[in-house]
């Protein structure tokens, strides 16, 4: 890396620093990059250490309400923090059409008789079926297939505003959306067009292969959850021997006369000669499998939660004297926070991936879930608020061994926290010690309220 | 102000700064300790008024030909919690020895 790219880089990582600090951060930064890269060959390494640097600065100059905020110190704040993000990523899910798409189900009659068929040993969602085979196919499977389509990638270039601009189509069967159930605005349309890209290209007819298209038809943006991205498809002839010209493979999809078997996918042989058969690969897109894979994933959980989690809050001795109330609020805030903490995880999860992967649902779940239980024991058993004042106990040896325990108190003076960093015949997890009213003097609330809490 | 409890690495940083290495580089070679250890350090030893920063002279810099530095400098305050570290971790005056034992 050049000394130009190290600045680059510097001055890219200097706009997470507070803008008051950053000019000084900069200089200070560039000088002793200017230094080493004299007598050390360390530059690079050097440079990406500015990160922690700047991020640590951030994070320390945020506004005192926002800082408050995140530290979420009461039940209320913590809840509400939470409630927010969800908020926001459930709004930010509902607004892509892809992500809707995951919680809305497909928009087709009948998804379950759909199938996709491929070339055997295909991945799905590949273009392998040529127009000749598809012909063979939809004339030897009347009997299990209702209706067949063809459809074809291709890509249209034409100049809008000045530029070249390229746009994916589909050249399909004209009875493709009939075959699909899908509603969509425009009588018997030529051209079928997805929602943004009619916005994109309002005004304006296609030309393809020298003529002119202007039948259009509109479909949602999250409508096609079949294999292909597209932005219009071409509805054709498909007896016409010219109309599926170009790019030679495409994907066939079909309507099965009764529901699919509820396998992952299956073959039909289709004769081509008395002697040669032509195999196909048949995949419904929407499996019934779903409930299944909530099971065995919701399954998958619980084994590595429980192998890989403790589960325990912590001990607590004085548990039975609080209040029912009490206790019910905690478990209660616990439930409402697991809720809130697995719809972030979900909403976040069908934002980033375009169908539901078990393995990464359960790490995720997981991950999601250690954070309630670390956030849980983290406060107090009766306020439920973040216990505060954290202090190192035991003394350190001389080779640095650190102290074996943290002692945390609850700062309106409900108790203390002992966490032990190695287990000892004492205790071997996090212990919690109620403060009776005597202890009320070191507080500034009275006695008389903590000791009905 | 009452001297604060330091982890063994900030303790290590705030003995280098003691024993004259007074830039973030020379901290960082001495200690061993990358970057982004070193500086994020810096900024609370000095939040916690245990050291201060000054920049270098301008007209110091230009003889060098380089740009200004900033240098660090342990405060009283500093000092005395060094002292208390020292106690706490008896080995740091072995590992950082001073700036000038070193050149020699």
């Amino acid at each position: 890396m050049t000394h130009h790219m190290r600045l680059a880089l510097l001055r890219a990582i200097s706009w997470i620093v507070p803008r008051a600090e950053r000019a000084e951060w900069l200089a200070e930064w560039v000088a002793e990059l200017c230094y080493i890269e004299r007598f050390a060959e360390c530059g690079t390494q050097f440079c990406l250490g500015s990160f922690r640097d700047a991020w640590w600065l951030r994070r320390n100059n945020l506004h005192p309400v926002a800082r408050r905020l995140l530290r979420m110190e009461t039940p209320g704040q913590c809840l509400a923090v939470l409630a927010g993000i969800a908020g926001a990523i459930v709004l930010l899910v509902i607004s892509l059409p892809s992500a809707r798409g995951l919680f809305s189900g497909p928009p087709y009659r009948e998804p379950h008789s759909l199938v996709v068929v491929s070339a055997p040993d295909v991945p799905y969602g590949q273009p392998s079926v040529s127009i000749e085979r598809y012909r063979r196919l939809a004339a030897a499977t009347r009997q299990s297939f209702s209706s067949t389509a063809f459809v074809q990638p291709a890509t249209i270039h034409f100049r809008m505003r000045g530029r070249d601009v390229s746009i994916p189509i589909a050249r399909a069967s004209g009875q493709l959306f009939d075959l699909l159930g899908l509603p969509m605005t425009g009588q018997r349309p030529a051209l079928v067009l997805r929602e943004s890209a009619w916005r994109q290209l309002h005004g304006r007819g296609f030309s393809m292969d020298g003529h002119s298209v202007d039948s259009a038809a509109i479909i949602s943006d999250g409508a096609w959850r079949l294999p292909g991205k597209f932005d219009a498809w071409l509805l054709v002839d498909e007896s016409d021997p010219a109309s599926f010209s170009g790019w030679p493979y495409g994907w066939v999809i079909a309507r099965g006369r009764g529901p699919n078997p509820s396998r992952p996918f299956w073959y039909v042989n289709v004769p081509v000669s008395d002697e040669e058969r032509d195999h196909f690969e048949c995949r419904p897109p929407f499996p019934r499998g779903d409930m299944l894979i909530g099971i065995a994933t919701l399954i998958g959980f619980s084994l590595v939660l429980l192998g890989t989690t403790r589960l325990s809050l912590g001990h607590d001795p004085a548990r039975r004297n609080l209040p029912a109330a009490r206790r019910l609020r905690r478990w209660l805030f616990l439930v409402v926070k697991t809720g809130l903490v697995f719809v972030i995880v979900i909403a976040g999860l069908s934002m980033v991936i375009s169908s539901p992967v078990p393995q990464l649902a359960v790490i995720t779940f997981i991950l999601a879930f250690r954070w309630v239980l670390s956030d849980q024991r983290r406060r107090c058993p009766v306020c439920l608020r973040v216990l505060s004042n954290p202090v190192r106990i035991g003394r350190p040896s001389q080779t640095f061994l650190e102290w074996y325990g943290t002692e945390l108190i609850c700062s309106r003076g409900h108790g203390l926290l002992h966490v032990c960093e190695i287990s000892n015949s004492c205790y071997s997890g996090q212990q919690w010690t109620g403060f009776d009213t005597s202890w009320s003097s070191l507080f500034s609330e009275p006695a008389g309220h903590r000791a009905t809490r | 102000m009452g001297e604060k409890s330091l982890s063994h690495t900030a303790a290590m940083i705030l003995q280098a700064i003691g024993a004259g290495y007074v830039y973030g580089f020379s901290i960082m070679e001495i200690t061993g300790l990358p970057s982004g250890t070193v500086y994020p350090a810096l900024r609370r030893l000095e939040r916690d008024g245990l050291i201060r920063s000054q920049w270098e002279k301008q007209s110091a810099a230009d003889a060098a030909l380089r740009p200004p530095r900033k240098y660090y400098r342990i405060s009283r305050d500093g000092l005395s919690t060094l002292e208390a570290s020292q106690q706490r971790y008896p080995l740091l005056a072995t590992m950082i020895p001073a700036a000038e034992e070193q050149d020699a």
